[in-house]
């Protein structure tokens, strides 16, 4: 069969071994164990206008605990059969883990139309009903979780495997990465505050609940996508689109962060001294850092058109040395996120 | 009620999977990519994944374009009638 293909894409040298033929089990277990964890970190929260924050996850829904124990026994079974047959098992964990990665994606659309239903109250042109309810930091680690495991098994299937090479992985999709999840995790995070903890009345403004943050989540969690595609494969048309929305993105962030910026000291100016104690707004840093995010991403995006850039990879296929023993990269990832898992669940049950 | 919510929020995903499953399907035979390739794209990725589908479209269509040899196997553009 006649194909043309980028000459740092599919050579024979890319495959060393068998064994890297078929991904390793490790990681895509951690990223299971991951997912799930994900789903007990909080998935909706609700500000009050005293300051008081609730948070909700999926053991909160009735029958939550049981959906966990199904998906759970679903992706313990996929793991037992990727033992033996490794393709069809990471499947079947990769489904069930999917199931609650999308779980967690319709509860953050449900709670965007939930929102829409209730009557706004508006101050200064932001409508502080919306800033009362958001997403949790859960969400976004059950959806990455379960995207990187389902494109660990979308890039064995053909035409996709003969444009991802199993050795490496695009350097400049991994980098931009960071600042976008970081941007899509501090969408729901505090990013002004009208009024102080002293007086009774506190409204907390998250970036979700400025004016068209819903479209603009929606786009961001699709390039987060077309960026994880663009790791996988490797060819300039998928780094380019990607490339593209983020800078549309990045655009839209740093406008939203300017904006809030500057209409947040020009209220905290226009407000009376004499009530100022109960009306103070205060700008928090995570407003400055998603901003500078932002920029970042902005750069990031223009350097996906230059091919000089999309050549730079990194080996995963290789074992780095660790202390005496050569350890495979991916499972040296998957030993990294166990520890995070662990820290985390340690920190969950101490506090 | 929990057995109920269990049906409902099940049912839900099951849907969205298999919607997105249906729709990359649909994507994936226009441009005659693999049946299993196209079903897991979907499944597993949702709106991501039928994004994905067109692009592995586009990707598979522009090498073959380059190298595929004209062969004309009937005649093109004839309609059938099925109450003929």
């Amino acid at each position: 069969m006649n194909r043309e293909f980028e000459p740092d894409v599919f050579t024979s040298d890319s495959y060393p071994s068998h064994s890297v033929l078929q991904p390793r089990l490790l990681l895509p277990v951690a990223l299971a164990v991951l997912a799930i964890q994900g789903s007990l970190l909080p998935w909706v929260t609700v500000r009050e206008f005293n300051g008081d924050v609730h948070t909700y996850n999926l053991l909160d829904v009735k029958a939550g605990t049981s959906i966990l124990i199904t998906i759970s026994a679903l992706a313990i079974i996929g793991a037992v059969v990727a033992a033996f047959k490794r393709i069809t098992g990471l499947t079947i964990m990769s489904l069930a883990i999917a199931s609650l990665g999308w779980m967690a994606a319709i509860s953050g659309a449900l709670l965007g139309i939930l929102g829409s239903l209730l009557p706004s109250v508006n101050v200064a042109g932001l409508d502080l009903t919306r800033a009362s309810v958001g997403q949790g930091s859960g969400v976004t680690i059950t959806i990455v979780a379960s995207f990187s495991l389902a494109f660990i098994i979308v890039r064995q299937l053909p035409p996709l495997d003969m444009y991802s090479p199993k050795a490496h992985l695009s350097l400049l999709p991994l980098i931009a990465l960071l600042p976008l999840i970081f941007i899509a995790i501090n969408m729901h995070s505090e990013w002004m505050i009208l009024g102080s903890a002293e007086t009774s009345y506190q409204a907390i403004i998250a970036g979700d609940s400025l004016y068209g943050s819903g479209l603009l989540v929606l786009i961001l969690w699709m390039n987060v996508g077309t960026w994880i595609a663009a790791v996988i494969i490797q060819k300039s048309l998928v780094a380019k689109f990607a490339g593209l929305i983020s800078i549309l993105v990045s655009v839209v962030v740093t406008a939203y962060a300017i904006f809030l910026w500057v209409g947040g000291n020009a209220l905290s100016w226009l407000i009376p001294s004499n009530v100022d104690e109960w009306a103070k707004v205060s700008i928090e840093p995570i407003t400055y850092l998603v901003g500078l995010s932002a920029v970042s991403l902005l750069v990031i995006g223009c350097l996906s058109f230059l091919p000089a850039v999309q050549g730079k990879s990194l080996g995963i296929a290789e074992r780095g040395k660790f202390g005496n023993t050569r350890v495979h990269t991916s499972d040296l990832t998957a030993a990294v996120l166990a520890v995070i898992v662990l820290v985390s669940a340690i920190y969950r049950l101490a506090t | 009620m929990g057995i109920l919510t269990y049906i409902a929020i099940f049912g839900m995903t099951l849907i969205w999977i298999v919607g997105w499953m249906g729709i990359s399907m649909i994507a994936g035979s226009f441009f005659e990519l693999p049946l299993k390739t196209t079903c897991l794209i979907g499944a597993l990725l949702g709106p991501l994944g039928f994004m994905l589908t067109l692009i592995a479209g586009f990707l598979e269509g522009d090498t073959e374009e380059k190298f595929a040899q004209v062969v004309q196997l009937g005649p093109t553009g004839t309609d059938w009638d099925p109450f003929a």
